[in-house]
């Protein structure tokens, strides 16, 4: 017996909506990467702790130093140990953003990167779906959009996402210090411009290295390998020999780190004499390469000439 | 669109990959309906079908594809036409549900219609509870269906198929043409369906367009391909009979085939026979018998591909 009705019907549905591919692309590729971390449950669990544990550390201790400043007389002496204790997070400097955002969450963009970045691309051309991609109304500009708002969503998640919640969560406990809070909104606004390079050179950098691929597990590789050998090998032993501080311009985490320190206004321990607006044009030219690569890989049809 | 304004139409539409011309000077107005795209390997018929979706450039000439002139606004086309790629081609790690339904997103439908016609078109395809699993543990003939479904699944005006038999078994081939033949002629849609298979041009299409090396060498129906390259006959003949094939190409009736002292002569337009006779009276031999052999597709076919090259 036929349940369901088999035949073939029209769609009366509305043919002139605007078409997202980008968000679509986006939803899916988002999806995807969460289910990629989740494959294996405890690993996941364990992976996300690591992640966000120290989070989780600050937050508690910017709220119970809340706290016990209201309950001063219940905790006398209290206030002054915790603010000796965690000066740091509670005075919530420019460098204490620097080292939570950059260094201490560095090693999780890496895994953010290989899981969710590496495959983004690579598998779309081993399973052949750019042309089925490309097929429909999605031009290559908005594939790509979408697939490096996916990486990019997942870096943040890791860096900006927690580190803005925590200039949030400082700012609602300092309401009633006026000048306090105009340092923490100025803070909070260089965190975001901050972040811009940390969160856009990871993710096209991954993302070309993908469409080089068809493979995720090539991509992975072949990005680790350019950062590896670009970060400490190539512009270190460069430096060693000629002696010239301007081969750091080789290492992307480099020229990342002196612009952000610029915009948050930190002084740094980068003993250079590169000018940051060198650090900021070499940024740029990297965008620049890995959107022609993208764009050259991203085709429907692969003409072999 | 009026019913009998071309749905495609091509003027020295020429492509090529680098130094070397896929498509050569390529002119074709089609009224649409179930159009086969009928051609050898790599006479460049996928070639056709990519530039027409807008997804290769052309190097010179013009055309229209349902109204949207080519290299214009393909996006706005590609939403109004349908395609299903020769080759394995899947969104990685969805399965034939999810794929589905995320390439009616893909052409603009929104969440819940696209939902609702990935089930309908799976359904149509014949892929009831393996639309659940993983499209990449699908075998060939269910990999062939859900591209189908993929292709459906926005209600295109214009279905582009590529080789759909492709790699499927004889009962699998059967019912993939049964749903093509059900698109084309019961629900409306213009197919073009591209294929070496003569046998799947002929069973779903109503016209042929014969593609050769990068020219469109013929380009009429089915009915009329076969029809213009009339019969041919069976002819038994006693005497001298090199001397009789001498008579017979003297009137252009070319003989098809010889085994022995049978010879296939095909007969002109018109089917007479009459010259036949002429030509065993000018030979001076006996027909011993005449029977008639019914030009196929593939015959047709083969006769206009050997004058093209």
């Amino acid at each position: 017996m036929v349940i369901h009705d088999r035949s073939y019907s029209r769609w009366k549905g509305d043919r002139a909506a605007p078409v997202k591919a980008a968000s679509v692309v986006f939803e899916a590729g988002v999806k995807r990467g969460v289910a990629t971390i989740f494959r294996r449950k405890l690993p996941a669990i364990g992976l996300i702790l690591a992640a966000f544990g120290p989070w989780i550390f600050f937050l508690g201790v910017i709220l119970v130093a809340a706290y016990l400043r209201g309950n001063v007389e219940t905790f006398p002496g209290a206030v002054e140990a915790i603010n000796e204790n965690f000066r740091d997070i509670l005075s919530m400097t420019p460098e204490f953003v620097y080292s939570y955002m950059f260094l201490a969450q560095f090693a999780f963009v890496m895994v953010a990167c290989v899981l969710v970045g590496a495959p983004l691309i690579a598998e779309d051309r081993r399973a052949n779906a750019l042309e089925m991609y490309l097929s429909r109304p999605v031009t290559a500009g908005r594939y790509l959009v979408g697939k490096l708002a996916t990486i990019a969503f997942f870096i943040s998640l890791v860096t900006v996402v927690p580190t803005v919640l925590l200039v949030l969560v400082q700012i609602s406990v300092s309401w009633h210090d006026p000048g306090e809070l105009v340092r923490l909104l100025g803070l909070l606004l260089r965190t975001v411009v901050a972040a811009v390079p940390w969160v856009v050179v990871p993710a096209f950098t991954i993302t070309a290295a993908s469409s080089l691929a068809d493979r995720g597990r090539n991509a992975a590789i072949l990005w680790l390998s350019v950062v590896v050998m670009l970060e400490f090998v190539v512009s270190n032993i460069l430096r060693g020999v000629f002696n010239a501080d301007a081969f750091q311009l080789l290492q992307i985490g480099f020229n990342i780190r002196q612009v952000m320190n610029l915009v948050l206004g930190n002084d740094v321990d980068l003993v250079t004499t590169v000018p940051v607006w060198a650090s900021a044009l070499v940024l740029v030219g990297w965008v620049v390469l890995c959107t022609r690569v993208l764009l050259a890989r991203v085709r429907p049809v692969e003409v072999v000439a | 669109m009026t019913a009998a304004a071309p749905i495609l139409e091509l003027h020295g539409l020429t492509v090529r990959y680098g130094a070397r011309t896929a498509l050569d000077d390529v002119s074709l107005a089609v009224p649409g309906g179930a159009i086969g795209l009928l051609g050898p390997n790599g006479a460049g018929k996928s070639t056709l079908i990519k530039t027409l979706l807008g997804l290769l450039p052309a190097a010179a000439g013009r055309g229209q594809v349902l109204g949207y002139p080519l290299g214009q606004d393909g996006a706005a086309l590609r939403r109004r036409v349908g395609y299903m790629p020769e080759r394995d081609a899947f969104f990685p790690g969805l399965s034939g549900f999810q794929a589905t339904w995320y390439a009616g997103r893909l052409c603009g439908m929104p969440d819940a219609d696209a939902r609702r016609r990935a089930h309908e078109v799976l359904l149509f395809a014949g892929l009831e509870e393996a639309r659940y699993r993983d499209v990449a543990t699908y075998s060939t003939g269910m990999k062939q269906r859900v591209k189908l479904a993929q292709a459906l699944v926005h209600d295109p005006d214009l279905l582009f198929l590529d080789e759909p038999t492709n790699g499927l078994d004889p009962k699998g081939r059967l019912e993939m043409l049964d749903l093509v033949r059900t698109i084309a002629h019961d629900k409306g849609l213009h197919v073009v369906l591209s294929s070496h298979l003569l046998r799947d041009v002929e069973d779903t299409c109503d016209r042929v367009v014969v593609v050769q090396g990068g020219k469109v060498v013929r380009h009429e129906e089915i009915k009329a391909l076969a029809r213009s390259h009339g019969d041919a006959a069976s002819v038994r003949v006693g005497g001298d009979v090199e001397a009789f094939r001498a008579a017979c190409a003297a009137r252009g009736l070319p003989v098809l085939e010889q085994k022995d002292r049978e010879l296939q002569v095909k007969l002109p337009g018109d089917g007479q026979t009459r010259p036949l006779f002429e030509a065993a009276v000018a030979a001076g031999v006996v027909l011993r018998s005449v029977r008639p052999v019914r030009v196929t597709l593939e015959d047709a076919l083969l006769d206009v591909l050997g004058r093209a090259v």
